[in-house]
C-alpha cells in the first residue's frame, strides 16, 4: 500500500459521492491496506441490496478488512428461513425497505423490534438493523446509532423508477451510504479494536492559520468547527482527547482558555503535547500516559507528511486527514472502531482519572509506600451480573492487553447459572476509576472452578495492586461457587502481553510463551489477596 | 459512454461497439443496474424506467443517453 495515495484517497473513499467510475479509478490505485481482519456479513432483507456490495468491498479493503457478504432471499415477513448457526466473526444485518409495508409507524416499529429480538435470540447477539424509509436509519445494540438524511445524500433515498431493473427503489447514493455505515462502523464493531483516543493537531486542523504567527487571530471556520463538534461528541461518548502540536505550550493553553470560537478547552484533553519534538515521539508520551495500545488511537492532522511519519513509527494508529476543503469530521466518524453502539459512560471518569495521574505519578515516584499512605487506594469487588453487567460486557470487548483469554463474553455468558461474575473497581484519593475489570468463573463440579474470562483496564496498572485486586475477585467468585481451587487458563493473543506478564510474574515464575493453564488453591488466593498498609478492600456482594 | 461500458462490464475496447446483453457474459442483471447507475452519475441524467428495463445492447444505451440528452 502506498500510504501517500491512501491518505489522498480518504476523501473520495469515505466522504465524497462514491460513483461507479470513481470506484473503478480507485480500484487501480494502491490504496488498500493489507488485510488484517476478516468479516462475514449475513444480510436478511426485503429488497435487492447487492448494488451496495462494490462500495462495501472498497471501503472495507481501504481499512484492511476483508469482507464477504451473503444474502437471504427477499422476505417481507423476515422469517429468517434458512437460518444456520453463525460462525465467529459474522455480523447479521436486517435490511428493510419501509415502503413495502402498509403498517402504521407504531405497528411497524413493534413488528420490526419483534423480528430483531427473534434474530437476536437465534444468534445470541443483537443484529444490526437498517431501515430504509424517508431517511436511512441504522440501529445497533437495540438503539438508533445513525441516521442518514436526504440532505446528506444530496437527494431522495429512493426513486420508484429503479425498482424494476434493480429490485429496489434505492438510489446509488443510498446504497453507498449504507455500505459505508456497515463497512466502517456497525458491521465491524465486534471485529476491530475499539478506538479510545483521538490525538489532534491544531494549526489548520482545529482552526485555520498558524498560532505561532497570528496568535488569537486564528479562525475556527466551518470545517474546523465541525471537527471540534465531532470531538466534543466523542468525548461525551467516552473518548479521550489529546493534542499533538508543534507550537509553544503557553500559546496553546492561552488559545484553549481564551479563543471565543473554540468549543474545546484544556480540561477536555488528557494530554497536551505542544512542543517542537516530532509527533511520533510525542505520541509515545501519550501512549505511556494513557496505557492504551496504538491501535486504540486515531490521529488527525492537515499535513500529509506528519500523517506519514506517524504511520512509519506507529502503523496501527488510524489516520485522518484534515484541511480547509476536507470533511475530517465525516472521515473520523468512518474510522472502524470509532463509533460505538453503546456510550462508554465511564469515559469522563477515565479522563479525570488520567488527568489526576500526574499527581499520582509524582507520588509513585517517591515510592509505593508513600503512595499507599497518602492516596489510600481502595479495591472493590462487586457482583458482576447486576448493575455492572453492561459495563463488564463492554469492557471485555474493549480490553485487548490485560485480557487473559480474549473470550469477549456477552450478557448470556455472564449470567449463566453455573457461573459467577465479579466486577472489579479501584479508586484512590485522587480519583474514582470506576469498574476497571471483570472476572467470570465457572463451576466444574467437585469443588473445582475454572476461569472463563478475565480482563483489566491497563490504566490502573503501575500501582502494584493488580494482583491483590484480581485475587480478591477470584477468591470471592470461587467461594460463592463453593469451590476449593480454580484452573486459570490463558491464551497467547496478538496484544495481551500485559496479562501474560502478570500471570507469569504472579503464578508461573516466568511469562508463558504458549497457551496453557495452572491451578490455584483457595489458600494461595488468600495469600495473594493480602494488601499493603494503607490499602483497603471492600466486598459488596 | 464506451468508457463506462468497458469499465463496468470489463470489456475490451474493440468489443464495446457491438456489445449485446445476450452475448456479454459479464452483463448480468446486477451489472445492468451498475451500468445505468454509472451512466446516470457520469452524464448527470435520469433515465425513464422503460428505457432502463428494455435496453439490450450498447446501441440501445446510446439511444437512451441521446434521448435523455434530447440529441438526434
Amino acid at each position: 500500500m502506498d500510504i501517500a495515495a491512501w491518505i489522498k484517497a480518504q476523501q473520495p473513499v469515505l466522504v465524497d459521492g462514491l460513483t461507479r467510475m470513481r470506484m473503478a479509478e480507485l480500484e487501480s490505485a494502491d490504496i488498500f491496506r493489507p488485510s488484517s481482519t476478516s468479516l462475514s456479513v449475513r444480510i436478511w432483507r426485503n429488497y435487492a441490496a447487492e448494488p451496495m456490495e462494490q462500495a462495501l468491498s472498497m471501503v472495507s479493503r481501504y481499512w484492511g478488512i476483508d469482507a464477504t457478504v451473503t444474502y437471504s432471499s427477499y422476505d417481507d415477513s423476515l422469517s429468517f428461513g434458512g437460518w444456520t448457526e453463525q460462525s465467529s466473526g459474522t455480523t447479521d444485518v436486517i435490511m428493510v425497505d419501509r415502503s413495502h409495508y402498509t403498517l402504521s409507524d407504531d405497528e411497524f416499529e413493534v413488528w420490526l423490534r419483534g423480528r430483531e429480538e427473534h434474530l437476536g435470540l437465534l444468534n445470541g447477539t443483537e443484529p444490526v438493523v437498517v431501515v430504509v424509509g424517508d431517511s436511512i436509519v441504522v440501529r445497533a445494540a437495540g438503539g438508533v446509532v445513525s441516521i442518514v438524511s436526504e440532505a446528506e445524500l444530496g437527494g431522495p433515498v429512493g426513486e420508484e423508477r429503479y425498482e424494476r431493473i434493480s429490485g429496489s427503489r434505492l438510489t446509488p447514493a443510498s446504497h453507498s451510504a449504507i455500505a459505508r455505515e456497515l463497512a466502517c462502523s456497525w458491521a465491524v464493531e465486534g471485529s476491530v479494536p475499539p478506538r479510545k483516543l483521538v490525538a489532534v493537531d491544531l494549526d489548520n486542523t482545529l482552526h485555520r492559520g498558524v498560532l505561532g504567527e497570528i496568535g488569537m487571530e486564528v479562525v475556527v471556520d466551518e470545517q474546523a468547527l465541525a471537527l471540534q463538534r465531532e470531538l466534543v461528541r466523542a468525548k461525551e461518548a467516552g473518548f479521550m482527547l489529546a493534542i499533538l502540536s508543534k507550537n509553544d505550550e503557553r500559546d496553546v493553553l492561552k488559545l484553549l482558555d481564551e479563543h471565543p470560537d473554540y468549543l474545546l478547552r484544556a480540561a477536555d484533553f488528557v494530554s497536551i503535547e505542544a512542543n517542537w519534538s516530532n509527533k511520533p515521539t510525542n505520541m509515545v508520551s501519550i501512549l505511556e500516559k494513557t496505557r492504551i495500545g496504538a491501535d486504540s488511537i486515531v490521529f488527525v492532522d492537515d499535513n500529509p507528511s506528519e500523517l506519514m511519519q506517524m504511520h512509519a513509527v506507529h502503523p496501527t494508529i488510524a489516520l485522518v486527514m484534515a484541511g480547509e476543503e476536507l470533511r475530517a469530521d465525516a472521515a473520523l466518524r468512518l474510522v472502524p472502531g470509532f463509533r460505538r453502539a453503546r456510550t462508554d459512560e465511564l469515559g469522563d471518569l477515565r479522563t479525570r482519572d488520567l488527568v489526576s495521574n500526574e499527581a499520582r505519578e509524582r507520588l509513585l515516584e517517591q515510592g509505593l509506600t508513600d503512595y499507599y499512605r497518602t492516596a489510600a487506594p481502595r479495591l472493590s469487588v462487586h457482583d458482576g451480573a447486576g448493575e455492572h453487567l453492561e459495563r463488564l460486557v463492554d469492557l471485555g470487548k474493549r480490553s485487548n492487553q490485560f485480557n487473559l483469554l480474549l473470550n469477549r463474553s456477552g450478557r448470556d455468558e455472564f449470567t449463566r447459572g453455573d457461573r459467577t461474575a465479579v466486577a472489579l473497581e479501584m479508586s484512590d484519593n485522587f480519583s474514582e476509576s470506576g469498574v476497571i475489570g471483570g472476572i467470570l468463573v465457572e463451576s466444574s463440579g467437585d469443588g473445582r472452578c475454572s476461569l472463563v474470562d478475565m480482563f483489566l483496564s491497563c490504566r490502573v496498572l503501575g500501582r502494584n495492586l493488580e494482583t491483590a485486586l484480581i485475587a480478591n475477585g477470584l477468591l470471592n467468585a470461587v467461594e460463592r461457587l463453593g469451590g476449593d481451587s480454580i484452573e486459570i487458563p490463558w491464551i497467547i493473543g496478538e496484544r495481551n502481553e500485559p496479562a501474560l506478564a502478570w500471570i507469569g510474574r504472579s503464578l508461573l515464575g516466568g511469562q508463558p510463551r504458549e497457551a496453557g493453564a495452572t491451578t490455584v488453591s483457595l489458600e494461595r488466593l488468600r495469600q495473594m489477596a493480602g494488601v499493603p498498609e494503607g490499602v483497603s478492600v471492600e466486598v459488596t456482594i | 459512454m464506451d468508457k463506462v461500458l468497458r469499465s463496468i462490464l470489463k470489456l475490451d475496447a474493440d468489443a464495446v461497439c457491438t456489445a449485446k446483453r445476450s452475448e456479454v457474459t459479464t452483463w448480468t442483471s446486477l451489472m445492468h443496474v451498475e451500468v445505468f447507475f454509472a451512466l446516470e452519475e457520469e452524464f448527470g441524467l435520469r433515465f425513464p424506467e422503460d428505457d432502463m428495463a428494455f435496453a439490450e445492447s450498447r446501441d440501445d444505451l446510446v439511444d437512451t443517453v441521446c434521448g435523455a440528452l434530447s440529441i438526434g
